[in-house]
């Protein structure tokens, strides 16, 4: 069944809509939330959330990019469920890809403090536009969907040493890009 | 400073940025297709023909490197060796900077290619990586607090450490007290990007691994070496000189009598199947001793 059909369904109110969406999609969703939390129980749990907070958000959405869309709200549930447990001292330790990213920022910026995320989302979007399509998957793969560099080494053909070095390379063209937009000073 | 703000933004990306990425399918490019069917039609002639000699140079050059290569590629070990160590002492991670005593729990090295290397430093706390890929140097620190290990106990004699082919899955091996007949030896499999830890006592593929240690047979032609209480020592990578022999090479940092186990005397310990060897000093950059 494609998307539309699936999304369709939701709109009608068809309950089937979530067994479509788990048949399709139950994998990608539980990869991503794993991905992130490193832990069966939870990922389980965020993956039946996203169904739920599928089933409550269309309508009145109607998204495009289904996949997308699925994607972004496990994402968001995962980092949630992260954080509330490392709050609980469940988990000592945040995801290794997300820690990388304290590569691309500064130290104290009172612009950083007071940016809005949906405004931060646009400068980085503004680089990634810049970057090579190879070089922009990477990023993502690591980053949005917390993908080992393994995994992004089979996905997208290249060696683990040249995805590597592109995160590396990306990361420190991210945190110039940041400076020069004014988000960080040198 | 916070990163979440960083992370969060990540994750409201345009849908078509996130869709294409995971869209993407592995492929070979056609210049490297072209480049590969070229090579074939080029090479198999050149090789029937007595030609793979005129070659050979060449083609070691990319796998493992000639000497005069591979003579390089110590030199820039060296230099990285350096580098790392300064990086170390400025961890927040932890480390003696005057002795490395059971702070140095492991090492590793991979050589690559002549541009491509590895080094690794195990600590009592943490596991440092260190990477150059031409000019590009990358270096990582794992915590072991942090992946939600202890840290190694001060008694701990020997520990080997052993990296993947993709630098991700580390064989750790913490024999503790050695001099207890080596009986109590934990086994312990960790994996950097996915933070699992796995007990290999219980895995059948790392439990041949285990048996082959403690049979003493996996260090093989590096016992002399290894299996000596005065060095800290662990397994390298295997790779083929220029004759296309196979080469075991080895870290090894001699206990010093006042200090204890120092980085700046590690050296670099190669050896062929016939039993030859040479020794590097990493740090000092003079090859003094070839059987």
């Amino acid at each position: 069944m494609d998307d539309k059909q699936i999304i369709e369904m939701y709109l009608q109110r068809n309950q089937d809509a979530v067994l479509h969406t788990q048949q399709k999609y139950g994998k990608y969703c539980y990869k991503i939330a794993f991905n992130i939390l490193k832990n069966f129980e939870d990922s389980s749990e965020c993956e039946n959330d996203t169904y739920i907070e599928t089933w409550n958000a269309i309508p009145p959405h109607n998204p495009n990019n289904f996949l997308a869309f699925l994607a972004k709200i496990t994402r968001r549930l995962s980092i949630n469920k992260l954080r509330n447990n490392t709050a609980k001292k469940r988990l000592s330790n945040d995801s290794v890809c997300f820690e990388e990213l304290s590569e691309c920022i500064s130290d104290k910026s009172e612009v950083y403090d007071s940016i809005e995320v949906e405004e931060l989302k646009n400068i980085i979007e503004k680089f990634l536009k810049k970057r090579s399509a190879d070089e922009r998957n990477i990023f993502i793969c690591r980053y949005f969907y917390a993908d080992s560099v393994t995994d992004i080494s089979e996905q997208l053909g290249f060696s683990h040493s040249k995805v590597k070095t592109t995160l590396h390379r990306s990361r420190k063209a991210l945190k110039g890009y940041l400076i020069k937009e004014g988000v960080f000073s040198e | 400073m916070n990163k979440d703000k960083l992370v969060d933004a990540i994750g409201l990306l345009d849908d078509k940025m996130i869709a294409d990425a995971k869209t993407k399918k592995a492929h070979t490019p056609i210049y490297k297709q072209i480049i590969a069917a070229v090579l074939i039609i080029v090479l198999i002639p050149v090789a029937l023909f007595g030609g793979m000699s005129l070659f050979g140079r060449f083609m070691y050059a990319g796998s493992s490197g000639p000497s005069t290569e591979y003579e390089f590629s110590i030199l820039e070990l060296s230099s990285l060796c350096r580098t790392s160590f300064d990086a170390m002492l400025n961890s927040d991670v932890g480390i003696n900077p005057n002795s490395l005593n059971n702070n140095l729990g492991a090492n590793a090295i991979e050589i690559r290619h002549a541009n491509e290397m590895r080094v690794i430093f195990t600590t009592q706390n943490g596991i440092f990586e260190f990477y150059k890929f031409d000019e590009d140097y990358i270096e990582s620190s794992y915590s072991l607090e942090k992946m939600g290990l202890p840290s190694f106990n001060q008694g701990d004699s020997t520990t080997l450490i052993q990296i993947d082919e993709y630098g991700e899955n580390a064989l750790l091996v913490s024999s503790e007290n050695m001099s207890q007949s080596g009986a109590d030896i934990s086994y312990k499999n960790l994996n950097f990007v996915r933070n699992e830890i796995t007990d290999i006592e219980k895995s059948d593929a790392l439990a041949f691994d285990a048996y082959e240690l403690s049979e003493n047979r996996y260090l093989n032609t590096s016992k002399d070496f290894v299996d000596n209480t005065d060095w800290l020592s662990s397994k390298m990578a295997v790779y083929y000189d220029e004759n296309g022999k196979k080469v075991e090479s080895f870290i090894r940092v001699p206990k010093d009598e006042e200090k204890g186990y120092i980085i700046g005397n590690a050296e670099l310990v190669e050896v062929r199947d016939d039993g030859s060897y040479k020794i590097y000093d990493l740090f000092k950059q003079i090859e003094f001793e070839d059987d």
